[in-house]
């Protein structure tokens, strides 16, 4: 019996969401797409449709291969060969959006909190934390998820109701006068060409438990990212304006500054600078995790965790690189012109390859698919049969509930965790 | 279990303590120089002359020796000089053993000359790129020719200049009608709106009245008080004219929530006292033949609060008739007052230009935008509609001294 990390489809829904978040709540870089002006949120609307169109093939692929992960998947489709250099590339991508978000996570924390503190301190005070968590496996970040996520959620909603008394309604206005509707569309698709969270949605569906769906944690994640995202793009505007709030490195955390009382509660930022700490600790976990975890599956390695520590100090290096101590080069990823179309071709470009090729070789490829799920099948009812109870003797902590379901391990091609 | 729950309270007590000590620094509070007031000036060489108010913590530097702040004084006012803002605030010459703190500031006061002639542009750039700076602080043009003087002004009960102003500004926002307290986000919001100008709040050191004065000290200096009346008229980042505070009013009237300022109504030879609220108007914008048409319509709140004159304000033949004073009282201050900063700064402060951006279309805006202040809002035509409403006759009907029926 190996032990494997279960996942709930709300813990899931609550990673993408939180990563996801982890963008507007620091450089907010809605509010420099397409117009570019009061219109903002209503570009972050039409971003969702954006969102789910780019989202789709990586997520009709992932429910045809259920019982897969994201290595195995690749090999499926492209032979082991293929398969691995792609799992290669999103291995790279991975690693680069880890070594990016802990930039971001420096950069900020350099820029707004702990000015005089040297990068190196800061870059410990995120990766050890990264590191435990991505060691101590997916179940872990799951659960990590679960108490964070609903802190940084909490904090969006409280930060717009205290702030409600100071934002005016002119700071949107007009509506839809200035912008262009190729401007709105253009903003929409390069916000939404940010969205890299349908992988983590790819790697840890992986884990999810016995009838939990892939689809809702996918679906909630968005109504949750997209909620969220819109509080804080709206209240933003309404306070900053769309004009000053553009000038800001993180105009959230200086949105967080200006509201609270006048005498008793002050300093009220400090709980919008915990949740984004918090958060994007959870996101660098997240990634760190899903680097480590392609590097295993490639290599055929013994332990995903190995890969961990290397990986962590090859991102520690990178961000002491002197360039990358620049803020002009944070501002690269404000861009559309880089970081968006990088994740645009991993998100969208590449998923959009697999499903061709899969259509083309879906002949050959579905016997695979059967085998898996048969083999699954089987397992899960050899696995239900050993953990039934006997009658009047029910066992404390069944597979269900416990975080660490014991669920007896799939036959070849692949070693993975059991899925329904 | 109980080891693993230890070790989740004490991860949560490291994250508060280290995040909510107030202070994201290794500098101590006894080492920093806690500006709370900075007055921004410039010297004839054309470099930075910055006047500070710093917090005199303990009255004892490290090494336990006496500071020099005034004797018994909270704060200590020291000035500084250098070529930039950012190097200026931070003591670049040395005079001060501590570390400058910037975020407990309260009030930014700028010359008036500094104001007219350099514009604050550059500084409003430091106020919100440099982490010492923040937008918070209250902005003020200083009347006095010899702007320091505000730094000796009486202060009543308050100890500190910048925490005074601070609660004044935060505390009367919305129940004064001949000022409006102006704070560094507010400034630079509407610095970034298209068809608004800025205000800034003015302030100015005035000698007190002799009712201060002690018998047999009258060849004492005169001491000096805070008086905060009118407004400066800002285009872009400049300074181009002082409003009244009657002229003000209008301003508050026309841009502010007011709940309850109090003012007085002429009628005839005597007044009428009311505590006044109003709703931001309905501006409707139109464009007819190369000229823009503004209609403001008010509505004003008001309570009676002290009645010199014989009208009856439980009656409603007389209401009706104060109220038609008070909307003529109010339309003549607002339309003289829109005219004469159409013809003299210029300058839309009452940001019709905003409303006749989101009213009219998208391109007509966008072809006169450029010459909104100086043609379009100067040649304006301005029509005011006043309409007041006498709700509340305070706590008595008839006048004082006349017999209730």
């Amino acid at each position: 019996m190996n032990k494997y990390p279960s996942i709930c489809q709300n813990q899931l829904a609550l990673m993408i969401a939180g990563s996801a978040l982890m963008f507007p709540y620091s450089f907010m870089p809605v509010l420099r797409t397409g117009p570019a002006n009061q219109d903002a949120w209503i570009v972050m609307l039409c971003s969702i449709v954006f969102i789910i169109a780019l989202n789709a093939p990586f997520l009709i692929l992932k429910n045809k291969f259920l019982n897969f992960d994201f290595v195995e998947m690749n090999e499926a489709i492209l032979g082991k060969i293929g398969g691995k250099f792609v799992s290669l590339i999103y291995t790279f991508f991975a690693f680069s959006c880890y070594t990016a978000c802990m930039l971001i996570a420096t950069m900020y924390t350099r820029i707004y909190l702990l000015v005089e503190t040297p990068q190196w301190i800061v870059l410990l005070f995120v990766i050890i934390p990264a590191m435990y968590i991505a060691t101590s496996g997916a179940g872990t970040i799951a659960r990590l998820a679960t108490f964070i996520e609903p802190y940084i959620l909490l904090t969006i909603f409280v930060f717009c109701v205290v702030g409600i008394n100071n934002m005016e309604l002119f700071n949107i206005l007009p509506i839809l006068k200035d912008s262009k509707p190729m401007d709105i569309v253009e903003g929409a698709f390069f916000t939404a060409a940010r969205f890299s969270e349908i992988l983590i949605l790819v790697v840890f569906s992986i884990y999810l438990r016995r009838g939990h769906s892939l689809n809702k944690s996918y679906f909630r994640s968005l109504a949750v990212f997209g909620v969220s995202f819109f509080i804080i793009v709206i209240s933003t505007i309404l306070l900053l304006s769309s004009g000053v709030a553009k000038l800001m490195h993180a105009p959230f955390y200086v949105y967080s500054r200006q509201v609270g009382g006048e005498d008793l509660l002050q300093r009220l930022q400090v709980f919008n600078a915990l949740a984004w700490i918090m958060g994007t600790i959870l996101k660098l976990s997240i990634y760190s995790y899903m680097a480590s975890f392609f590097l295993y599956k490639v290599t055929n390695f013994k332990s995903q965790k190995f890969f961990v520590y290397p990986l962590s100090l090859l991102a520690f290096v990178v961000n002491m690189l002197p360039f990358m101590q620049r803020s002009a080069t944070l501002d690269l990823f404000k861009q559309d012109t880089t970081y968006p179309l990088f994740v645009l071709f991993i998100a969208f470009i590449v998923p959009l390859l697999l499903l061709i090729v899969y259509l083309i070789r879906q002949k050959s490829i579905k016997p695979i698919i059967d085998q898996r799920n048969q083999a699954v099948a089987d397992a899960e009812a050899k696995h239900d049969a050993a953990v039934q109870p006997k009658p009047g003797n029910a066992p404390k902590n069944s597979g269900q509930n416990s975080n660490e379901a014991n669920i007896p391990q799939a036959p070849p091609p692949g070693d993975s965790p059991q899925q329904a | 279990m109980i080891k693993k729950r230890l070790w989740i309270v004490v991860m949560i007590i490291i994250m508060l303590v280290a995040t909510m000590s107030g202070r994201w620094s290794r500098q101590e509070p006894k080492n920093l120089a806690i500006g709370i007031a900075y007055l921004y000036e410039k010297t004839d060489e054309g470099i930075y002359s910055i006047t500070a108010e710093i917090v005199h913590l303990s009255g004892t530097n490290e090494s336990g020796a006496a500071t020099g702040g005034q004797s018994g004084s909270l704060s200590i006012i020291r000035n500084f000089k250098g070529p930039t803002v950012s190097e200026t605030v931070r003591d670049t010459e040395v005079k001060v053993e501590k570390v400058f703190f910037g975020s407990q500031n309260r009030v930014r006061f700028f010359s008036e000359e500094l104001a007219r002639e350099d514009g604050i542009l550059d500084i409003l750039d430091f106020f919100v790129r440099d982490h010492i700076a923040d937008e918070r602080p209250y902005l003020f043009v200083v009347k006095n020719e010899k702007p320091t003087d505000i730094f000796e002004a009486d202060l009543g009960g308050s100890a500190r200049l910048g925490e005074h102003i601070h609660h004044i500004a935060s505390k009367r926002q919305d129940t004064v009608l001949t000022t409006t307290f102006v704070n560094t986000l507010k400034f630079v919001r509407e610095y970034y709106c298209e068809g608004m100008q800025p205000v800034i709040s003015v302030v100015e050191a005035k000698e007190t009245e002799a009712a201060y004065k002690t018998p047999g000290m009258e060849d004492e200096p005169k001491k000096t008080e805070l008086v905060f009346e009118g407004l400066g008229v800002m285009k872009g980042a400049k300074l181009v004219g002082l409003l009244s505070e009657r002229e003000a009013m209008t301003y508050t009237l026309l841009r502010e929530d007011i709940k309850g300022a109090h003012t007085s109504i002429p009628v005839g030879e005597k007044e009428i006292g009311v505590k006044l609220s109003n709703s931001r108007p309905k501006i409707k914008t139109s464009y007819e033949n190369g000229r823009v048409k503004i209609n403001i319509d008010l509505k004003l709140k008001l309570s009676v609060s002290e009645n010199e004159t014989e009208y009856d304000v439980s009656q409603y033949r007389d209401i009706k008739i104060l109220e038609n004073i008070a909307n003529n009282h109010f339309r003549k201050e607002i339309e003289s007052t829109i005219a004469k900063i159409q013809r003299e700064y210029k300058s839309d402060i009452f940001g019709f230009g905003m409303h006749f951006h989101v009213q009219q279309k998208h391109d007509l805006w966008e072809s006169i935008k450029e010459e909104w202040d100086d043609k379009y809002f100067a040649e304006a035509d301005i029509t005011v509609k006043v309409d007041s409403k006498i709700v509340f006759s305070g706590e008595t009907r008839e006048k004082f001294g006349v017999n209730a029926r």
